[in-house]
């Protein structure tokens, strides 16, 4: 991917950098608003990592003017402000996701990851699906029923719908956090194991039918092999 | 104290005042033409009136000349000062009756000047009529009553109108002082707030009507400002209190890992981590706090069908207890609405079944109940378990901020837990209890809610804090 950083702080801008191109990822860096603006006009990038306090034209600012020309990339907005009413400003302003400082790399690549499959997949197919189909397995959307090969699968609500983020983003990691508050809706971290727990339910369930197609990918989240389905 | 300086109502008092003043003028000139205009309209009545009656016709026949110099000679000799006076003219000019001598009186209505007994010229109305045969008959009324009215009215209109503008202006003054004496008693208050002395209120016993409730109004916003300021105080403090110990831990680490090799460096890197992280969890949950009590999450609040908030919760938790070995099961779960922020009392359910999940020991059995209770209008959400439970003296206490239980302290957690699911209660205008449950704990939150078929719902949310 070709990654624009807009991001004042040196230091993180320098981590963030490094850490995509050891990914293997192109990574451009600026410092302030109106230098992100100029690197857009100058080059095409896949997606806009997009710091909110900046000086001069801040983060909402850019935002704003990138609304105003249609077919931007994604933005992935980074904040040490984390309250309720602000991730909503920053979601309304037009960023495709907010993620709040402190943030481990791989919840960044991860979130990166989903927001540019969502922008490829809403430009191809523009209706929700009514379900996914990976390998042997696919999900009813409209039934809520899982089916691998020929054996029905029980599962309950929670269950459901975690196979169903997982499919959405197969071969592609899913961290705990994204879990918690796609899913589960849940502004606040939990101080007991709920996305291990539910996770490890499906996961046997899974398991009566075939080999376990879901890996724990350990400091990430989680991450549905579709060679293993 | 410095007695409040009292303000100058400014252009108010005189503006009302000549305001007042000028009415009252115009009022007072407009009785004075119309009374005027009533007397005229009186005299001429009855100058009429006594042509009428002098010249009125005898049966069939009009009267002659003759017949009415008879009659004015008649009148003459009944009348008295104040009545009309008259003067029969032939129709060459010559007098025939009446004691008035006028000159050149056209026909109808005129004001003229004449004589009668005395040598003095007066003023007068005069209607005048010809009569058959050329004669002219004069009726006069004399001035004097209106040349009187008109001497004493004018000095009284002026002395009304000095006493108006008298009054008006005292009237306006006053009223001006009075309200600015109400209204520096809140400005005073509010100086004295910006000055920093919060406590200070609008004293209300002294007032009455609109200017007590303008008070108490004010006096309300400023407990919502010293709440606010409480929590903002008290934010600052828990943040420089309670991560000392984090951060203070973190640079021990940081010491270890540059003297360790590179396996004790890891390792004390990792700690150090796990520091930040928990540090991270008080700050999150301080934030929560904050934004709570703020009523920064009034834009969440909407109706919530409680029962499948609960069940979803319970669903959720229940893998992750059963990995403790603890159980959790539902209890009666009644259908109740209420008004309320979802993504909180997740939290605050979540918070009491980890509080489970942390301080009881494996085997444990845990119940969440959703029961309504249709007088009082209230839903109650019960987490009971029957675990070691907590002591009846500390169930007021553990539900203050970093307060942490002895067999607790060691245990996962940041003692913010309860003082959150405290404050989500209480910003949903309710409460939260804890009970023995003989054995065991049960913590039970109370909000305002509606049974379908009951009572009609709550429209707005109560302000936090207070009491139904």
């Amino acid at each position: 991917m070709k990654l624009l950083i807009v991001e004042d702080d040196p230091v993180i801008a320098m981590h963030v950098g490094q850490s995509m191109r050891a990914l293997g990822h192109e990574a451009e860096l600026a410092a302030t608003g109106e230098a992100g603006l100029e690197a857009l006009r100058a080059s095409e990038f896949d997606a806009i990592v997009l710091d909110r306090l900046l000086p001069g034209l801040d983060g909402l600012g850019v935002l704003r003017k990138l609304q105003q020309h249609p077919n931007q990339p994604p933005v992935l907005m980074l904040s040490a402000l984390g309250m309720i009413d602000e991730r909503v400003e920053g979601l309304d302003a037009g960023a495709d996701d907010y993620l709040v400082k402190p943030f481990e790399m791989t919840e960044l690549m991860a979130r990166l990851n989903a927001i540019v499959r969502r922008g490829l997949a809403s430009a191809d197919t523009p209706r929700a699906p009514a379900g996914y189909q990976v390998g042997a397995l696919s999900l009813d959307l409209a039934s809520h029923g899982a089916v691998r090969g020929t054996c029905q699968i029980d599962l309950n609500r929670k269950e459901f719908s975690l196979l169903a983020e997982l499919m959405r983003a197969t071969d592609q990691v899913v961290t705990r956090r994204m879990l918690l508050e796609n899913i589960w809706g849940y502004s606040f971290e939990p101080s007991t194991n709920i996305i291990e727990s539910n996770m490890s339910r499906l996961r046997a369930k899974l398991a009566l039918s075939g080999q376990d197609p879901i890996e724990t990918v350990r400091g990430a989240g989680y991450i549905l092999r579709s060679a293993l389905c | 104290m410095i007695a409040p300086a009292r303000a100058r109502l400014g252009k108010l008092a005189p503006q009302f005042g000549i305001i007042f003043v000028l009415a009252m003028l115009l009022a007072g000139g407009a009785v004075l033409l119309f009374t005027q205009r009533e007397l005229e309209a009186m005299v001429d009545q009855s100058l009429i009136d006594d042509i009428a009656r002098i010249s009125a016709p005898i049966g069939a026949r009009s009267a002659t000349v003759a017949q009415i110099a008879d009659r004015v000679r008649q009148r003459e000799r009944e009348r008295s000062i104040s009545e009309v006076g008259h003067a029969l003219m032939a129709a060459d000019g010559r007098r025939v009756a009446g004691m008035v001598r006028v000159a050149g009186v056209a026909q109808g209505f005129s004001d003229i000047k004449f004589r009668e007994n005395a040598p003095r010229i007066r003023d007068g109305r005069a209607l005048a009529v010809m009569l058959p045969g050329g004669a002219m008959l004069v009726a006069v009324a004399h001035s004097e009553i209106a040349e009187d009215m008109e001497r004493i009215m004018w000095p009284v209109l002026l002395l009304t109108s000095a006493g108006a503008l008298a009054t008006g202006l005292g009237a306006s003054f006053m009223f001006g002082r009075m309200i600015a004496d109400r209204l520096s008693s809140i400005r005073f208050a509010a100086d004295a707030i910006v000055a920093g002395d919060l406590s200070r209120r609008v004293p209300v016993r002294r007032l009455d009507g609109l200017f007590a409730e303008q008070a108490r109004s004010f006096n309300r916003m400023l407990d919502r400002i010293e709440e606010l300021m409480a929590n903002v105080r008290q934010f600052s403090a828990d943040i420089a209190h309670d991560l000392r110990t984090p951060i203070t831990r973190i640079h021990t680490f940081l010491d270890e890992a540059k003297r360790g090799g590179s396996a004790a460096r890891d390792r004390a890197i990792d700690q150090a981590r796990r520091e930040c992280a928990s540090i991270l969890g008080i700050f999150d949950a301080l934030l929560r706090l904050s934004e709570i009590e703020a009523g920064r999450r009034r834009v969440n609040v909407r109706p919530v069908a409680l029962a499948a908030l609960v069940e979803d919760v319970v669903e959720t938790m229940e893998p992750a207890l059963a990995d403790r070995g603890q159980s959790l099961r539902i209890g009666p779960l009644d259908p109740v609405t209420a008004m309320a922020d979802p993504d909180l009392l997740n939290q605050l359910i979540v918070n009491l079944l980890e509080n489970v999940a942390h301080h009881t020991p494996r085997g444990t059995v845990a119940v969440v109940s959703l029961t309504a209770d249709v007088t009082s209008g209230f839903a109650r959400i019960c987490v009971a378990d029957d675990g070691p439970g907590i002591a009846a003296a500390d169930h007021d206490r553990v539900l203050r901020r970093f307060v942490r239980l002895d067999g607790a302290r060691s245990s996962a957690g940041n003692g913010l837990g309860l003082a959150i699911a405290d404050a989500v209660a209480r910003f949903h205008g309710g409460s939260l209890t804890l009970n023995d449950n003989r054995p065991g704990l049960i913590v039970c939150l109370s909000l305002p809610a509606t049974v379908p078929g009951h009572a009609p719902c709550l429209e707005h949310p109560l302000p936090a804090g207070s009491a139904l």
